[in-house]
């Protein structure tokens, strides 16, 4: 298969779904990009319910995950996202308002692959995420794929 | 505190009697037993030597008594004999009457005469036969009267006259005369061996007798023994014992005294001993209260000591439940804080960015007075993510979870002037210096900070200023290490040198220069949680310099050695 590269954004907050979105279009990155508003649409969103559905994990760069989340918060998400097999290597880079020290070091503890501090600038909004979705597909691309 | 027991009077009182008594009892049992063992004593020689004078005087008594009636007996053997044999020739009387006076050494003669006083016959113990002719008389006289005693004493010489009567059935045919010398009597009778003792025998009328040995000189006439010899002339002679020089010696032996002296000062010693005894066990009992009393006060300050520390432990246990109650409060607000600055940044943040997509992706659409009003908007959400941003680090510097190393602090002060001034527009023309700043202790992160937010400060307020210079310098100090940011901007007013470190405090107007204010108050916050403190001084237009103190990296733990050069001897 040869599709694009997925980027998966995981937050709660709409607005930062939409300067999210706006800032990956704009930028570039080669990737289809998906949304999910809280863990267990994730969980719904890449089939992982246990309710028969094949799950569709195929080219799934990177996900961007919050931590500050109803239902689910991020932290669950992640051990349960390193908890299954499936799901185990998949890159999960955790986007938060949080920079405590304490807040980072449990992210990595449980696997997180990266922690970017949310920033709220008024030059290029969002710009920083481009960079990090555009970090991980890089990384996630075969060295002689492409067209 | 006076730890001296006090001894109850009674007790007092009690002790002494007894201390007196008793041994006075025991001094004074000696005494009278020694005395009593004394007396004893000589009483039982007294009695012993009282016993031995009767014995010897009975025995006396007896021998002399036996030896007078032997005499007696031979005599009157001789009367009996004369008469049956009748007047026998001169050479009968010889031979018998010689017989008898060998014998008898105490008959000093023996004559015979008839009763009309003719024939005498006369023999003496010198064997002369011539009788005296007053001898002859009193022989006659006897016979004539018939009543007459048979024994007669004589008055001089105390000597014993005998008279025999010789008779026939019918008749008195003569008498037998003997004289018998008493003292001879009695001289063989009475032992000599007896030197304790004196004897004396003396007639009926008091004439003396027989002598033995001299009673002590100065023995009264009451001090003896009596005892009466009955003679068969119905007369008595009396003999008597009296002690003699020798019985005295006896009587007086020192060893009674001694013995007696002995004793009496035994008694005292034994009275002295149980005085002492008594002295000691009162104040062996003295002690013991004393000791009892030190004990009880010792218990008492136990008891004290004990309390104390009940005291001690409850205040502890208040103080650590106050400042967990103050800690739990802390963390509370903290939490709060933390999470109303995070849940209020991403609506502004999310203002911020949509003012900027707004002002990006539908600039042609919106005239220049939307686009002024959205600027504003722009700028008033950034303000407020700053703001929102700063209160954060304010709650993290306050959080405590801070660690504690060692921090080249030369290197995080350089890192943090790069940190700092990539937002300053002009910051490439700011001169930077740093000397070799002494390592503190801390948590590196924090203390970055601490730079960031001076070098911040003096960035801003030498924007504009001619020479942009920010220096840095550090000295080690005892325990606590001193760094100093200065700078040669605008300064501030002295006055207001306290302030500068509360938050949201702002010495300048808002328009001039930005900032949120909470810069040096977290920087003071940090260096605070350290143990150390924050200053700053000016003299309101030239520059500004801000101190702040760190604990050093030796700080109490290991104490700088001091190499003292040691000059060695030669052992030449």
């Amino acid at each position: 298969m040869n599709e694009a590269p997925r980027v998966l954004l995981v937050d709660d907050d709409e607005n930062y779904l939409l300067v999210a979105q706006r800032a990956l279009r704009r930028s570039g990155v080669p990737a289809a990009i998906e949304t999910a508003r809280d863990g267990a649409e994730l969980f719904h969103h890449l089939g992982l319910n246990g309710d028969g559905e094949e799950p569709s994990l195929d080219n799934l760069a990177v996900i961007l995950l919050d931590l500050n989340m109803p239902v689910l918060d991020g932290w669950e998400v992640l051990r349960r996202l390193r908890a299954d097999r499936r799901t185990q290597r998949i890159p999960i880079v955790i986007i938060s308002t949080s920079d405590r020290p304490q807040d980072v070091q449990k992210s990595y503890e449980l696997g997180a692959n990266s922690f970017v501090v949310k920033r709220f600038e008024s030059k290029d909004p969002g710009g920083y995420l481009a960079e990090t979705a555009r970090y991980w597909v890089e990384l996630n691309r075969p060295p002689h794929g492409g067209e | 505190m006076s730890l001296h027991a006090p001894v109850p009077a009674s007790l007092r009182r009690t002790k002494v009697r007894r201390r007196y008594f008793l041994p006075l009892l025991i001094a004074l049992l000696g005494i009278f037993a020694t005395s009593t063992a004394w007396i004893r004593a000589r009483d039982d020689r007294v009695r012993q030597m009282r016993a031995t004078f009767e014995v010897v005087a009975e025995t006396n008594r007896l021998a002399i008594s036996r030896r007078i009636q032997i005499y007696f007996n031979a005599i009157n053997n001789l009367s009996r004999y004369w008469q049956l044999y009748g007047l026998q020739s001169p050479e009968a009387w010889r031979f018998n009457t010689g017989m008898l006076l060998q014998s008898f050494a105490a008959v000093d003669r023996i004559a015979w005469i008839d009763r009309e006083g003719r024939a005498p016959r006369y023999i003496a113990q010198d064997s002369t036969e011539t009788m005296a002719p007053e001898f002859l008389e009193s022989a006659v006289q006897h016979q004539r009267s018939p009543g007459a005693p048979s024994v007669v004493e004589l008055a001089e010489g105390g000597e014993l006259r005998l008279f025999f009567q010789v008779r026939t059935p019918e008749d008195s045919v003569g008498v037998l005369v003997a004289d018998m010398n008493p003292a001879a009597v009695v001289a063989g009778r009475i032992p000599t061996d007896t030197p304790l003792l004196a004897a004396t025998v003396t007639g009926a009328d008091g004439r003396l007798i027989y002598q033995l040995g001299t009673p002590a000189p100065g023995t009264p006439g009451s001090i003896g023994m009596k005892s009466v010899i009955p003679l068969p002339t119905g007369n008595e002679w009396t003999i008597r014992y009296q002690p003699t020089t020798n019985y005295w010696n006896a009587m007086r032996s020192p060893w009674p005294n001694y013995f007696l002296i002995t004793g009496l000062m035994l008694s005292l010693a034994l009275g002295a001993l149980a005085f002492q005894f008594m002295r000691l066990r009162e104040y062996s009992a003295v002690l013991a209260e004393a000791n009892s009393a030190l004990d009880a006060q010792v218990r008492e300050l136990q008891a004290r000591d004990t309390e104390l520390s009940r005291i001690n432990q409850e205040l502890e246990t208040r103080v650590a439940r106050r400042t967990y109650e103050l800690e739990d409060t802390l963390r509370d607000l903290e939490t709060f804080s933390h999470s109303v600055s995070h849940d209020l940044r991403s609506p502004i943040g999310a203002v911020l960015n949509l003012v900027a997509i707004l002002e990006e992706d539908y600039s042609g659409r919106i005239d220049d007075e939307g686009m002024r009003l959205l600027g504003r908007i722009r700028n008033s959400a950034h303000s407020a993510v700053r703001l929102l941003n700063e209160l954060v680090q304010l709650t993290w510097a306050g959080s405590g979870s801070e660690e504690r190393k060692p921090i080249e602090m030369t290197a995080v002060a350089r890192a943090a002037f790069t940190d700092a001034v990539t937002s300053d527009t002009d910051g490439a023309k700011v001169q930077f210096e740093t000397t070799e700043l002494p390592r503190a202790v801390g948590d590196p992160a924090l203390i970055e900070r601490v730079f960031t937010n001076l070098f911040s400060n003096a960035l801003k307020y030498t924007r504009g200023q001619e020479n942009r210079r920010i220096a840095v310098a550090g000295r080690e100090g005892d325990g606590q290490n001193t760094y100093v940011v200065t700078d040669n901007g605008i300064g501030f007013d002295p006055a207001q040198a306290s302030r500068l470190f509360e938050p949201f405090r702002r010495l300048h107007s808002g328009g001039q220069y930005e900032g949120t204010g909470l810069g040096l108050a977290i920087a003071a916050k940090i260096v605070r949680r350290h143990g150390g403190r924050m200053w700053a001084e000016s003299d309101g237009a030239n520059g500004a310099c801000f101190s702040f103190t760190l604990p050093a990296e030796h700080n109490g733990t290991q104490p700088t050695a001091k190499t003292v050069p040691v000059q060695q001897e030669s052992l030449s």
